[in-house]
């Protein structure tokens, strides 16, 4: 007895955080936590991105077009499978399923599993277009059977990255492809823009308005 | 803690006594809390259990409650090559809200059209878009257009209605009867080919041109009386030094407003040009041109044209001319030193002086071109020969009328025209009609003529079909679709090619048009038809090298004729029927956006009042709000009174466009309907009326009024110089700013904020602005501002995140007028965020006043806190009723729910937008490639918006400027918008 | 005792002679009969009224703020002004019982309870408005800074809302530890005195084990004391605090330094106002007019002519300063309280708070309880409209006269702010049922008997004879006795 009562107080301290704590947690679930972690769906086409990314190492915006220059990045056009389907592995029941809502033009209905708040605002080709893996976000996509949210998604796990980057003064990579207006210049013979003096270096944004708008 | 087996089982697994499982049951957690409370060990203190129950089922709650409800993506069967989600696709057009035709770019997201902007390659529009104009595309989603054509009230085909349309074209040609298509009098060249090829399908076709306002065919006829020709100039304001408008509305409905702004606001860029233009204004009513005017005279209806007359005969003496047909007339009532300064002022300028005459009088209008004719401006401040020649051979309604009263009709087809609204004899066409065997409507919805006509042939409207325009000679701009009609709706050309026998898509017959006609004009691009068409699509408008044409010369022998009408109407009351920036002649009515955007001049939203002067509301014991009855021959309205400045003490002033009966939801019954108390004269109806009795009712009808307090008290809001004192003194009207030091005295609590990229702000010129409230409604298109409706706004809780504050000065008989936009002032200490207790208005570091909306709780504080109150709170959910108007949303920008507060954000979307894309490629970002949404439509550029941490941007400029000023600079706010003093150019020498 | 000197000149507390239980028994009897039909028809109207007042509550949250007079100009309006009304009516209690009790004002011990109690009951009245207030009311604990996922969001320190949170709560929670403190002796007469049952068990919890000891009794005094200090700066401070949610911001005729004083001495001056008015009905209706006497009455109506006193000077500072400053939107704001639309509330206010308190002068009108009573009401009224004033007259017309516009409260605000006084009437209707209204064993320290120390013998004074002050650290031996007649066996 003598021993518990001298960790009562110390555990007091604990329980007594714990009880507004929980009771805020519980309150939280109104408010925009969102937290998905863990959230692995089943799809309507078993669909394997470790085969595909991971096996034949197809290149990610191979599929999710929008990712580089766009706020989604996209899931494919059911088009776009059968762009190597019409010739592999046409046998499978899966793929069949595909190759009928190609036939009928219906789409695909997949399920969402990385989805923000409607109140917040990602821009894939800003992150991307900054050199950020997919994976950073999305986690070992290329091992997922079926994939499922490996992060928190949280506004404090976006805004921890958001910091670090800032000050550890990442540098972006250099634009991949010729810049929009070296494009113009080249078919128009107006003068090609500046280049850029020295590489960007990431400041990416803790402002409010940078996600909330 | 003798015994640490637990009594009852709690698994299988436990039960046949599993080691792992019991191991388990040491601690009720499986897993580890995240809190580190399972860390502690063990022990059997009751108390602890209590709050692993507690902590437990406080998780189980959370794991509940987390998961949202799930969500599909459903991506396209083969993605258009064009179309990436997520990313807008722009299109070039021409706008069909008004006669004036402006350059437009039309913004899509994803298939629907989002937003309208202006389109800076046209050289007529120049960029800008009038509150109509950006309206636009919500009536496109407007949830009561007619979605099928219609026999009576019953669904018919497309195929059915034209095999009923043919037969009945037919059999009245062969039975000699009269086809009448009713046209509004601009259609672009492409619809008056269509015109044309039907006119020759069916000889006894002619086409009848209606107009509600009367503007256009006014000045048209004068011009076939004064030149010989049905066609209307191409008026210049930029070329003009003298200004005289003779109730002409040019800056906010007459002709062409967007492009007058424009040309208006650089011939009045003291600042630029170190001169300005100067501009007289006679009016009966204070109109948007007349609130900007130097000096404005406030005369009778029926004195407007002996004004002009006695202009004229001053005129004729300076130029050593005789004029026919002004000995008899009667001298107007203005003093004669008005009179004379008018005259020599416009004089001295000759060429570049400009009169231009408003209103459906063609005998003003006459002694209009009588004026500039005397000036010789022809070819500098108005040209003829660049005009527009409009429909030599239609016929009025008013002949229309007369062949139905004598039977010789076998077919009336109304397209794009409402006359049995907006027509005095609207009622007796209406009863006509029923005779007719055919009788058709094109209109985009069942609307007042509609209903009586016999087939429905709905239109689709200009964002989803193709068409055309050339509003100055040379400039020919194309309209393409931005989408596919929504409904089973075609365009109107179309329509018109299948009952000529020619079926054709509208596409096809424009194209081969273009290829026909526009193509071979367009002089030296040495390339074909093909690149020629793309780059026409692409950029919305080609400009053609034309070569110089002879304008008609002026004719007197007419004008004697002409003039014969003008007379003193001495009466008591004389009824004005005037146009509304916001709704026009009432075509676009049933538009939510339109309707709240608050009258420029009247503050009044949701509805039409009689606007009397102050003086006549005095005497006659009547304030804001009292039902009065207006009586015209045998037609009465019910009105609410509004005592409206600078109206002349005999008018009462109606707006027309309201009080519809049949356009859908939103207008029916909101207003009156004022057309029906028009005067018909000689077969023209007229918006003046004189003789009308005028009665107080004592009934009370409260005006939904977004300002209701019109004077400054003094205070230095607003800053103004008179041109030849700016001209000394850069900074003249400006004193107090100098006081402050330009930021001034800027001790502070608070360290301040330090912007090392970007610091964002806006620099407002208030000589430029005439109050035209285009931003307004854009500001409300690009950022998803709710119509709130007109109770709402009686309670004063408009949304408008921008809203132009209209203040008087001096004498309310005619007062001066000031305009200032008015939105977020961005403040550098701003009193909002040190009030929020939540931090859910915070600032950047780009200088921006942040408005979180998920974070805000709804306390209301910063609004109260405040000194601009331009934040907006939800005081509801604003939903959109109809589903179908919720595609009009912007992707880009929250909806905001209730119980949040909003407010201007700098287009902060547009900000990040350009920001991205300049990262990606590469690039830093430069001046001018953010343009805020009230920016890009601004007709008169008054707005800018810029980076004022590079000293090359426009804003840094202006906001280091002579007339550079802040609001409350003396509280200390530090607001990032930058006021520019407004000029005039009264002549009266001393600035203040 | 018999060392106490007893002083001529002061008159008695209690009027009556009373023996020691008799006052127990008095006091505690209308816990202990049944209700009568007076309470019965009183707590029917405040029940309803809350039901009401709760219904259209939860209609304007279901429907959003939209449903009061509020406009884009006028962002606060019935809500903050009952909002201050009410923390300012929660003013007196604590004001009564830790400030007197700190300066020994012995008068206070029969209106103490009470005027706690209603500090407790009008807290809970204004705290409900700046939850209700906000546009989304269940989003209200975001002002609680507690760890979170997002970023570490945090609240707004600079905030004065944020302030008020944290001063009302406190506030709060200090009123109602010092008013239970006080309770507990009392407590455990009434345990005492119940026969076994709910009643006996609920209040043996309450009283937490109170013997009555001297021992008790010491610890008791010392923590009451300490608790009376703690109390004291909070007076201060929630109406200081409330007062800059105004006095922070930039708006004409809210930003001026003289709010924190002028709201103290306002909230002080309502509280006592709405004491008297509660004092005078339980008095009478109670029979307790020789516990609450007519001196307790005229105390604090000479607090309420102070208080008055400095109210009329913060208005006529505010307009000196206001012409002094040569600002010309301070200039206006205060011409258009006066002279503005709303100068019909300005004069109300004028009339209830500035000259109405000098009425008291008269010691005719001061020892009249029906007039107090009507003046106390009056009181009420202009404090309600001062708050009226400051906040929709300074907001309806600010800086930028294109903003100016008009505030009308609807149905919705009147019925929530009638709902309160459903609320308070109500909670203060079961207090009177459940919980001694008087404090008995503060009052039997004040007994005459009991200050000149014949231990139990009852011995009504033949002539008003008063209390010498003596220090606290005596009062153990003082109420010794009292804690005896507490016991069980006592002779009661």
């Amino acid at each position: 007895m003598k021993d518990a009562s001298t960790r009562f107080p110390r555990r007091a301290l604990t329980a007594a955080w714990m009880g507004p704590l929980a009771a805020l947690s519980l309150a939280g679930c109104s408010g925009p936590v969102n937290n998905q972690q863990g959230y692995m769906p089943e799809q309507p086409v078993a669909f394997s991105h470790a085969v595909h990314a991971g096996q034949y190492g197809l290149d990610c915006q191979y599929c999710h077009v929008g990712a580089e220059k766009s706020r989604h990045a996209g899931v494919p056009s059911t088009s776009v499978c059968m762009n190597c389907h019409t010739q592999v592995k046409t046998d499978s029941p899966e793929i069949q399923k595909v190759a009928a809502a190609v036939a009928e033009n219906k789409p695909l209905a997949w399920v969402r599993i990385h989805r923000l708040p409607d109140h917040a605002y990602f821009n894939h080709a800003s992150h991307v277009g900054a050199g950020l893996d997919c994976q950073t976000c999305h986690g070992p996509v290329q091992e997922m059977v079926r994939v499922e949210q490996r992060e928190r998604m949280t506004m404090g796990w976006c805004l921890d990255c958001h910091r670090d980057t800032a000050a550890k003064q990442v540098s972006a990579p250099p634009p991949s492809a010729p810049r929009a207006g070296e494009l113009l210049a080249l078919s128009s013979g107006a003068p090609a823009p500046e280049p850029l003096k020295a590489p960007r270096i990431l400041q990416p944004p803790t402002d409010c308005s940078s996600c909330h708008r | 803690m003798s015994d640490p087996l637990p009594k009852y089982w709690q698994s299988l697994a436990e039960r046949a006594g599993d080691p792992g499982a019991l191991a388990q049951t040491q601690d009720e957690f499986a897993e580890p809390l995240p809190v580190g409370v399972a860390a502690t060990p063990p022990d059997a203190s009751s108390r602890r259990d209590f709050f692993k129950v507690m902590g437990l089922s406080a998780a189980a709650a959370m794991v509940a409650c987390q998961r949202a409800p799930v969500q599909q993506i459903i991506p396209y069967v083969a993605r258009p090559d064009e179309v990436t989600p997520g990313l807008a696709l722009w299109y070039a057009s021409t706008c069909n809200g008004c006669i004036a035709r402006c350059g437009l770019l039309l913004k899509t997201r994803d298939g629907r059209p989002i937003k309208v902007e202006g389109n800076d390659e046209h050289p007529v529009s120049r960029g800008g878009v009038c509150a109509v104009g950006q309206a636009s595309v919500l009536s496109l989603y407007d949830a009561s257009r007619a979605r099928y054509p219609t026999r009576g009230a019953t669904r018919v085909s497309w195929t059915d209605l034209d095999a009923d349309v043919t037969q009945a074209l037919r059999k009245a040609a062969e039975a000699g009867k009269g086809i009448r298509v009713v046209l509004p009098w601009h259609l672009g060249p492409t619809a008056e080919a269509a015109v044309k090829r039907f006119l020759t399908a069916y000889p006894t076709a002619r086409t009848v041109r209606d107009e509600a306002l009367g503007e256009l065919s006014a000045i048209a006829d004068a011009h076939r009386v004064t030149h010989g020709v049905r066609a209307v100039p191409d008026y210049r304001f930029d070329k003009a030094a003298v200004i005289a408008s003779f109730g002409a509305d040019f800056l906010g409905t007459w002709v062409s407003p967007v492009a007058f702004t424009r040309q208006y606001a650089e011939s009045r860029d003291a600042a630029r040009r170190r001169t300005m233009s100067r501009h007289f204004q006679v009016e009966p009513v204070m109109t948007l041109t007349g609130a900007a005017a130097d000096r404005r005279f406030v005369v009778a209806p029926s004195d407007v044209a002996l004004v002009l007359a006695d202009l004229v005969r001053r005129l004729a003496v300076k130029a050593g001319r005789e004029v026919p047909g002004l000995a008899s007339l009667p001298p107007p009532a203005l003093d004669e030193a008005s009179r004379a300064e008018l005259a020599d002022t416009l004089w001295a300028q000759r060429q570049d002086a400009l009169v231009v005459a408003g209103g459906d009088d063609v005998a003003t209008q006459v002694l209009a071109n009588t004026a500039n004719a005397l000036l010789g401006n022809e070819g500098h401040a108005v040209s003829l020969a660049d005009g527009t020649a409009l429909d030599a051979d239609a016929l009025s309604l008013g002949t229309l009328l007369t062949e139905l009263r004598a039977g010789s009709v076998g077919a009336v087809l109304f397209m794009g025209v409402n006359p049995v609204y907006s027509d005095p004899r609207g009622a007796e066409l209406a009863a006509l009609l029923k005779d007719v065997p055919l009788t058709l409507s094109t209109s985009d919805r069942r609307d007042e003529t509609a209903v009586h006509v016999g087939l429905h042939a709905p239109e689709s409207t200009a964002l989803e079909s193709w068409g055309d325009a050339e509003v100055r000679r040379g400039v020919v701009s194309l309209r393409q679709p931005a989408v596919a009609p929504l409904h089973e709706t075609r365009s109107g050309v179309e329509s018109l090619l299948q009952w000529a026998g020619a079926p054709q898509p509208h596409y096809d017959f424009l194209r081969a048009r273009w290829e026909a006609e526009v193509f071979p004009r367009a002089s030296g691009l040495g390339q074909g038809f093909i690149a020629f068409w793309d780059d026409a699509l692409r950029r919305g408008v080609v400009t053609l090298g034309a070569a110089a044409a002879e304008a008609p010369a002026f004719r007197e022998e007419g004008l004697a004729k002409a003039l014969a009408g003008v007379a003193r109407h001495a009466a008591e009351w004389e009824l004005v029927l005037y146009p509304t920036v916001a709704l026009r002649d009432g075509a676009p009515a049933n538009n939510a956006w339109l309707q709240e955007v608050a009258d420029p001049i009247t503050k009044v939203t949701w509805g039409n009042p009689a606007c009397i002067a102050p003086a006549r509301a005095k005497a006659l014991g009547l304030k804001d709000g009292d039902v009065v009855q207006v009586r015209a021959g045998s037609t009465t309205l019910s009105v609410p009174v509004l005592v409206q400045a600078g109206t002349h003490p005999s008018v009462i002033a109606v707006a027309v466009g309201y009080g519809r009966t049949q356009a859908g939801r939103v207008a029916d019954g909101v207003g009156v309907n004022g057309y029906p108390l028009s005067a018909v004269v000689d077969g023209r109806a007229r918006r003046t009326v004189p003789g009308v009795t005028v009665q107080a009712t004592g009934e009370q009808q409260p005006l939904a009024l977004t300002q209701t307090h019109h004077r400054l008290e003094g205070r230095p809001h607003v800053r103004e110089a008179e041109l030849a004192a700016f001209l000394a003194n850069p900074r003249a009207g400006n004193e107090v700013h100098a006081g402050h030091g330009g930021g001034g005295h800027s001790l502070s609590l608070w360290s301040g904020h330090e912007y090392k990229g970007h610091r964002w702000a806006l620099a407002v010129d208030l000589s430029a602005c005439t109050g035209c409230s285009a931003c307004v409604v854009s500001c409300q298109a690009e950022n998803n501002i709710p119509s709130v409706g007109r109770d709402e706004v009686l309670r004063r809780r408009d949304m408008h995140w921008m809203r132009i504050d209209r203040y008087y000065q001096g004498d309310e008989a005619n007062p001066q007028v000031v305009h200032q936009p008015m939105m977020c002032q961005h403040c550098e200490n701003a009193p909002c965020e040190t009030v929020c207790p939540v931090l859910a208005t915070v600032h950047s570091s780009e200088g921006l006043n942040q408005q979180v909306y998920n974070r805000c709780v709804g306390t209301r504080y910063c609004a109260n806190n405040c000194p601009t109150k331009v934040r907006r709170f939800n005081w509801f959910d604003y939903e959109h009723a109809e589903p179908l108007e919720r595609m009009v949303l912007n992707p880009d920008v929250v909806v905001r729910s209730r119980g949040v507060m909003e407010k201007c954000s700098m287009c902060v979307q547009r900000i990040q937008e350009s920001k991205a894309a300049a990262n990606r490629e590469g690039r830093p970002l430069r001046d001018g490639d953010i343009q805020t949404a009230c920016q890009q439509s601004c007709p008169a550029k008054a707005i800018h918006f810029g980076d004022v941490n590079d000293p090359d941007s426009q804003v840094a400029r202006l906001a280091k400027d002579g007339r550079a000023f802040r609001l409350l600079e003396e509280l200390n706010i530090g607001s990032s918008i930058t006021y520019l003093t407004k000029i005039r150019n009264t002549g009266s020498g001393s600035g203040t | 005792m018999s060392n106490q000197h007893l002083s001529p000149l002061r008159e008695p507390l209690v009027t009556e002679p009373r023996t020691l239980g008799q006052l127990t028994e008095e006091i505690c009897a209308p816990m202990e009969r049944a209700p009568t039909w007076k309470w019965w028809v009183a707590f029917g109207i405040a029940v309803s009224v809350l039901g009401t007042g709760a219904g259209i509550v939860g209609y304007q949250v279901a429907t959003g703020i939209g449903t009061w007079g509020l406009n884009k100009s006028v962002g606060w309006g019935f809500d903050i002004t009952n909002f201050v009304f009410w923390v300012g009516i929660g003013h007196a209690g604590t004001l009564i019982s830790a400030i007197l009790f700190l300066f020994r004002q012995k008068w206070r011990t029969s209106i103490n309870r009470a005027a706690e109690a209603m500090t407790l009951f009008a807290v809970m009245c204004a705290a409900l408005y700046p939850i209700i207030h906000l546009g989304r009311p269940w989003l209200a604990f975001w002002v609680m800074p507690y760890p979170n996922d997002r970023g570490s969001l945090w609240v707004n320190f600079r905030s004065p809302l944020l302030w008020d949170v944290f001063a009302i709560s406190t506030y709060f929670t200090v009123s109602a530890v010092f008013w239970y403190v006080g309770l507990i002796p009392d407590l455990a007469t009434v345990r005492d005195r119940a026969k076994a049952g709910i009643r006996k068990a609920v209040f043996k919890v309450m009283s937490l084990g109170w013997t009555g000891s001297n021992r008790t009794w010491s610890r008791y005094e010392t923590v009451y004391l300490l608790l009376a200090g703690l109390a004291t700066p909070l007076v201060l401070s929630v109406h200081t605090i409330v007062s800059m949610d105004f006095a922070t911001s930039v708006i004409p005729g809210w930003h001026t330094t003289i709010f924190p004083p002028y709201f103290v001495a306002g909230a002080v001056f309502s509280g006592f106002a709405m004491v008297l008015t509660l004092m005078i009905i339980t008095r009478v209706v109670l029979g307790y007019e020789h516990l609450i006497t007519l001196r307790h009455l005229e105390n604090m109506t000479k607090i309420i002519i102070v208080t008055g006193g400095l109210v009329s000077l913060a208005y006529a500072t505010e307009f000196f300063i206001a012409w002094y400053s040569g600002n010309p939107y301070e200039r206006f704001a205060f011409m258009n309280r006066a002279f503005g639309p709303y100068a019909w509330a300005y004069w109300i206010m004028v009339t209830c708070n500035v000259v109405s308190p000098h009425l008291f002068w008269f010691k005719k009108i001061r020892t009249s309880p029906a007039a107090i009573f009507v003046l106390s009401l009056v009181i009420n009224v202009g404090m309600w409209f001062e708050r009226f004033v400051i906040i929709v007259t300074s907001l309806h017309r600010d800086f930028l006269p294109s903003s100016w516009a008009m505030y009308t409260p609807t149905m919705v605000e009147v019925g929530t702010f009638i709902g309160t006084f459903g609320l308070f009437f109500t909670l203060f209707l079961l207090f009177v049922r459940v919980l001694p209204i008087i404090s008995i064993g503060e009052v039997k320290s004040v007994l005459n008997f009991a200050r000149e120390g014949h231990g139990t013998q009852p011995h009504p004074p033949a002539k008003p004879v008063a209390e010498e002050p003596h220090p606290v650290a005596h009062r153990p031996v003082a109420s010794a006795p009292l804690a005896i007649a507490t016991r069980k066996d006592a002779p009661v």
